[in-house]
């Protein structure tokens, strides 16, 4: 018998509590959702279907571009089942718009180079600018963040910035290019030579219409000791490690390769292709607005400087 | 892996309920890759080759399987579930087939009791009795209509 007024970890934790089956949805939440009278008057996809009729919607299907989840990885929401809730993320979408259409947020991948300048109210400009290499993206939705790194007089900085910040005057991408793997963490135990973007860096033009250049640098790590265990990520960026046998032989135990192939596993990490298309609606609704507005900034410019043909009624007579 | 084993069958596969649901979860998501990519795609490919022990059941999965379920929305496959085998373990013995298989069906054929002579009777009572109960309402509405009139 324990002694009397003993609690354990598992109380302090915010779950009601942690059962067997916590990470399974049981069925009476998937018959609730399927037969949801809300769902079927909208007609969400899978509600309530029957096996011989065939989901015939009056608007076209629509496509999808390949890159969507790549360019726009902050508006894809938290794949974890009972974080999602459509109408919070669709609120959190339009706010996400809202700032964009304030401050442009360019699109950038991780390997580009970026300047962000953020406010300081203790700086004599009231300003901050910082240039690095962006080695992380991570979060969801309002809470996106990246983390730029440089080197400033021989010490590596790294600054992780929420991408809609109110505090964030601008970003700009000096050099858009995208490297062989997702997590350029690795940097931090490489040399510095790898790391280091001036400051007065200037922006590099891409031909436009061009795909996204890959940079194909591979890395030198410094000896060991490491912050992670780089031998077992399968990292595409780095030069051959040379480390004694026994660190192969190590990974190759610890190693699951049956998780390259577990298809459900990648099914629940990944947002399903209809929620995606409905993000897409208000994400490129945004697109045609900007284009539309620049459009309209360059027309007005053209005109002030007399070289657009207006076609007036006087002119026309 | 146990989900290698069973998805080798791809027909009818019987077990215990935790083993056959998880094996349901992912020959529903292969025979989803494979209609949505097709067989040009190499990752379903692998993925095929993979998890089907049996090369000739690839070839069933996109030229059999691929062309039944285009059209169709929802589960591929259907679970039944049956009373544990005793003497034994008291777990449910399940039974997953593909839909639309042309073999003899599990469940027995649903049997119309609705031309027995009592449900015959009972149904025509029951429209009797709501026939009065229509009229009666109707009746009570009259007469308070009269009244506030």
């Amino acid at each position: 018998m324990l002694p009397k007024g003993t609690t354990f970890l598992t109380s302090w934790i915010p779950f009601k509590h942690i059962s067997r089956n916590s990470n399974t949805v049981p069925r009476w939440l998937v018959e609730k959702h399927r037969t949801n009278s809300l769902a079927k008057a909208i007609g969400a996809p899978g509600v309530a279907v029957d096996d011989a009729s065939t989901p015939e919607k009056d608007e076209k299907p629509l496509d999808l571009p390949y890159d969507f989840r790549n360019k726009y990885t902050d508006f894809l929401p938290d794949p974890t089942f009972w974080k999602r809730d459509k109408l919070a993320e669709k609120l959190e979408r339009t706010d996400m718009i809202r700032r964009r259409q304030i401050v442009s947020i360019p699109e950038f991948y991780v390997g580009s180079i970026l300047a962000v300048t953020a406010s300081d109210p203790h700086s004599s400009t009231k300003s901050n600018r910082f240039v690095g290499i962006c080695i992380q993206r991570s979060g969801h939705g309002l809470r996106h963040c990246f983390t730029l790194r440089n080197i400033v007089d021989g010490l590596g900085v790294e600054i992780m910035y929420e991408m809609y910040n109110p505090t964030i005057q601008k970003i700009e991408v000096l050099k858009l290019e995208k490297r062989l793997d997702y997590d350029l963490t690795y940097l931090r135990d490489s040399l510095s030579e790898y790391s280091t973007v001036p400051f007065d860096m200037k922006p590099v033009q891409l031909p436009p219409g061009a795909d996204v250049p890959v940079n194909d640098v591979k890395v030198e790590l410094k000896p060991r000791p490491w912050s992670q265990r780089w031998e077992r990520k399968e990292l595409k960026g780095i030069k051959p490690l040379n480390l004694h046998p026994v660190f192969e032989a190590r990974t190759k135990k610890d190693a699951k390769p049956w998780e390259k192939w577990d298809l459900m596993k990648q099914y629940r990490q990944s947002i399903h292709e209809d929620d995606q298309k409905e993000i897409y609606k208000d994400v490129s609704r945004h697109e045609h607005e900007l284009e539309s507005s620049r459009e309209r900034v360059k027309g007005s410019k053209k005109l002030r400087k007399g070289q657009l043909n207006v076609s007036t009624e006087k002119n026309e007579k | 892996m146990i989900e290698q084993a069973f998805t080798t069958s791809l027909f009818r596969i019987e077990g215990y309920a935790h083993h056959v649901a998880e094996t349901r979860q992912y020959a529903e998501r292969l025979i989803q890759q494979a209609v949505k990519h097709g067989d040009r795609h190499s990752q379903t490919m692998q993925n095929a080759d993979y998890w089907l022990n049996e090369k000739d059941l690839v070839h069933k999965l996109f030229k059999v399987f691929v062309p039944r379920y285009e059209k169709s929305q929802g589960p591929y496959t259907q679970l039944h579930m049956f009373t544990p085998e005793l003497p034994g373990p008291e777990r449910k013995v399940c039974v997953l087939e593909m839909k639309g298989h042309p073999y003899p069906s599990l469940l027995p054929a649903q049997r119309n009791f609705s031309k027995s002579l009592s449900n015959v009777l009972l149904e025509v009572a029951r429209k009797e009795y709501y026939k009065k109960k229509a009229q009666t309402i109707l009746e009570q509405t009259k007469t308070t209509t009269k009244e506030t009139a």
